[in-house]
C-alpha cells in the first residue's frame, strides 16, 4: 500500500462532523467513503477495500470501541484512528487503545492534525505491509530451501566453526547410523570418524579462505560394505559476508566405486589369461623350433618379442586399456634388456593411445635388441638417450621422439635388412601413422620418430 | 652356471602343461634339477610339505585357486621361492609382494634372474639369522 493511494473510511453519525473531517482528507488527497453506524462499518471494511478507519467512538447502535475491536480482530491489517469528543476522559481513550486502535484523536481536532495523524498512522501501516510481504517471500524461500534440502538426492550438511553439525539432510544422515536430529550438535570427528581429518581441514580452509572445495573422497563404513562419497565445501556467509557456516554437499559414489573395482578384477583376470596364452604360444615354439633345425638365437629373437609384447600389455593394464604413460613405456624396455642404467630418458608425462603404444613399445624392443648385439649397449662404455617432445605442426600436437646411441663400436650400415628394421621402418611407421628414420652414422645409431598423437 | 646351481632341486608348482615343459625346459636348460612338478592345489601343499628341494617355482593361480597356501609352506621350512606369473605384484596376497617374481611370459634371462634374487634373499636371511 502507498500512503498516497490509501483508501479511508471516516465514520461518524453526526453528519457535520462527518463532513468536516471527509472534506480534510478529501483535501490532502485521499479517496475517502462514509458510514455514520456501527453495521453498517462492519459490513463496509467486510466488503470493500480499506487501510484506515476514523472511528468515532459514540454511535447509535454500536459502541465506537466495540466496532474497533471487532474490526482488529477480522482485519488486523486495517488501521483505526478512534475519535472522540473533548469531553470524555482519559480511561475512555485506555480502553480505545486497548481495543486495538491504533491511535487516538480528540475532537474537534484542526484538519491538518487530523491529516498529519492519518498519514503517519499509513507510514506505519506502509512500513508494516512491507515487512510482511517481505517475511512471506521469506518463508516461501526458506520452505522451498526446506523442501530442496530434504527431497535432493545428495547429501547436505552444515557445520559450524568447531565442527559441530547444524543442519543435516536425511540423504546426509543415512550414511550413518544416526538419525538426521541425532547428528545435531556432533562434532565432525563423531559423526565420520574415518574421514575425520580431511573433513576438518576442508573445514578449517573454508572458514579461513572462504574458498570453495570440491571433490574430495570420502569413505565409511558405518553399514553393510564401505561407503564411498564425492564431497564438497562451500561457505555460507551473512550479510556483512563473514562466513558463520561451512556448507557440504555428497553424493554416494559407492556403486561406482563397485563398478570401478569389478572393472578392475575383469581386467586383471584377462589379463592374467592373455599372459598365459602367450606363454603356451612361447611353448609351442619352443617345442617346435627347438631341435628342429632351427637356430636357437631365432626361437629366443622371437621368445623376447613375446616378452617385450608382454610387457608393453602391463602398461596398458595399469592405464586400463585407455592410456599407456610414454615413461613407463620406454623404462620397461629398457628394463627388459636389462639395460636401464646405461638409459638416459627425458621427456614430458605423455599418455600414448594403447595401438600406438605397443607400436611403439615393439619398435623400442627392435632397437634394444639391435644395440645389444651391434650397437652402444654391446660395449661396457655405450649409451642409449631416449628423448621426446611434444611439438605443434599447424596446431596438431606430434610426438617427436630421438633415440640416440654414443660410446659404442663403429657402426655400418646392415647388409641385411632383417625383420626388425622391417617392423622399425614399415610397422611402427604405419601403426604409429608417423615418420621414422634410422640413421646408422658411425659414431651410433639414431632413430628419430615422429607421430601425429591424441589426447583423449 | 655354476656348480652350486647344478646342485640345486626345484620344486615347479605349475597348472598349465606346456607352461610346465617350458619351464622344465628352461631349468634344465640352467642347470637345475626338477625335484617335482605339481599341477593341481592338493599335489602342491604336499610336495611343498615333504618334498626335498632347495627352490620353489609357484604359478599364483592353479585352476581358480591361488597358490599362496603352497608359498606359506614353502617360505615356513624357508625355501627360496620364484613366482611365477600373468598376475601383476599388485594382486599378490599381501605378505608376499615384493616376493621375487617372472612375468609371464618370461625369458630364460629373466627367469635366472629372478632365481639369483630368490637365492640371494635366502643368503641375506641366513646371515640375519
Amino acid at each position: 500500500m502507498n500512503v498516497e493511494s490509501a483508501r479511508l473510511l471516516v465514520v461518524d453519525d453526526i453528519a457535520e462532523a462527518r463532513y468536516a473531517k471527509v472534506r480534510a482528507l478529501q483535501k490532502a488527497g485521499w479517496s475517502v467513503s462514509e458510514t455514520s453506524g456501527g453495521e453498517e462499518t462492519l459490513a463496509f471494511v467486510a466488503s470493500r477495500p480499506t487501510d484506515l478507519v476514523v472511528l468515532d467512538t459514540m454511535l447509535p447502535d454500536i459502541l465506537g470501541t466495540e466496532v474497533c475491536r471487532e474490526i482488529k480482530r477480522k482485519r488486523p491489517d486495517i488501521m483505526v484512528l478512534q475519535t472522540s469528543a473533548t469531553f470524555i476522559g482519559a480511561d475512555a481513550k485506555v480502553t480505545a487503545l486497548d481495543a486495538g486502535a491504533d491511535a487516538y484523536l480528540v475532537e474537534p481536532a484542526e484538519a491538518p492534525v487530523l491529516v498529519a495523524t492519518v498519514r503517519a498512522l499509513l507510514r506505519a501501516k506502509s512500513a508494516e505491509d512491507q515487512l510482511r510481504v517481505a517475511n512471506e517471500r521469506l518463508l516461501a524461500r526458506t520452505l522451498e530451501l526446506e523442501a530442496l534440502l530434504s527431497s535432493a538426492p545428495i547429501g547436505l550438511a552444515f557445520f559450524d566453526k568447531a565442527g559441530r553439525c547444524t543442519r543435516i539432510n536425511n540423504e546426509f544422515a543415512g550414511i550413518s547410523a544416526l538419525s538426521a536430529k541425532g547428528h545435531i550438535g556432533r562434532t565432525i570427528k563423531e559423526l565420520f570418524p574415518n574421514s575425520a581429518s580431511s573433513l576438518e581441514n576442508s573445514l578449517g580452509e573454508i572458514f579461513s579462505t572462504g574458498a570453495s572445495l570440491q571433490n574430495l573422497e570420502l569413505s565409511e563404513g558405518f553399514n553393510a560394505g564401505d561407503q564411498h562419497w564425492l564431497a564438497g565445501f562451500f561457505p555460507v556467509r551473512d550479510a556483512s559476508n563473514d562466513i558463520t557456516t561451512a556448507g557440504c554437499w555428497a553424493v554416494d559414489i559407492s556403486e561406482r566405486k563397485r563398478a570401478e573395482q569389478h572393472k578392475e578384477t575383469l581386467i586383471n583376470e584377462l589379463d592374467h589369461r592373455v599372459k598365459n596364452t602367450l606363454t603356451i604360444v612361447q611353448s609351442l615354439a619352443s617345442q617346435t623350433f627347438r631341435g628342429a633345425g632351427v637356430d636357437e638365437a631365432k626361437v629366443e629373437a622371437f621368445e623376447n618379442r613375446l616378452c617385450a609384447l608382454s610387457a608393453a600389455h602391463d602398461v596398458l593394464t595399469r592405464g586400463s586399456w585407455r592410456t599407456a604413460d610414454l615413461r613407463e613405456i620406454v623404462v620397461k624396455a629398457a628394463q627388459l634388456h636389462g639395460a636401464a642404467d646405461r638409459f638416459s630418458i627425458e621427456g614430458p608425462d605423455l599418455k600414448l593411445r594403447p595401438k600406438a603404444a605397443l607400436a611403439l613399445a615393439m619398435g623400442l624392443h627392435e632397437l634394444c635388441t639391435n644395440a645389444l648385439k651391434y650397437g652402444a649397449l654391446s660395449s661396457s662404455e655405450g649409451q642409449v638417450n631416449v628423448c621426446w617432445s611434444l611439438e605443434r605442426e599447424n596446431g596438431a600436437p606430434r610426438l617427436s621422439l630421438i633415440w640416440k646411441e654414443t660410446g659404442g663400436p663403429l657402426v655400418g650400415r646392415p647388409a641385411h635388412r632383417g625383420f626388425g628394421s622391417k617392423l622399425l621402418e614399415r610397422s611402427l611407421a604405419s601403426d604409429l601413422k608417423g615418420t621414422i628414420s634410422l640413421d646408422f652414422s658411425p659414431d651410433g645409431v639414431t632413430c628419430a620418430i615422429s607421430a601425429p598423437i591424441d589426447f583423449e | 652356471m655354476t656348480d652350486s646351481a647344478r646342485k640345486i632341486r626345484v620344486l615347479m608348482v605349475e597348472d598349465e602343461g606346456l607352461v610346465g615343459l617350458l619351464l622344465e625346459e628352461m631349468l634344465s636348460e640352467l642347470g637345475y634339477e626338477i625335484a617335482g612338478y605339481a599341477q593341481c592345489i592338493e599335489d602342491a601343499l604336499q610336495l611343498a610339505a615333504e618334498a626335498d628341494y632347495g627352490l620353489a617355482i609357484l604359478d599364483v593361480n592353479l585352476n581358480g585357486v591361488t597358490s599362496f597356501p603352497v608359498a606359506e609352506i614353502v617360505r615356513n621350512r624357508k625355501i627360496p621361492l620364484v613366482f611365477a606369473t600373468g598376475y601383476q605384484q599388485s594382486n599378490f596376497q599381501l605378505s608376499f609382494q615384493g616376493a621375487p617374481s617372472v612375468q609371464k611370459p618370461f625369458s630364460k634371462v629373466a627367469l635366472s634372474a629372478a632365481i639369483a634374487a630368490a637365492l640371494s634373499c635366502k643368503a641375506l636371511d641366513s646371515v640375519r639369522s
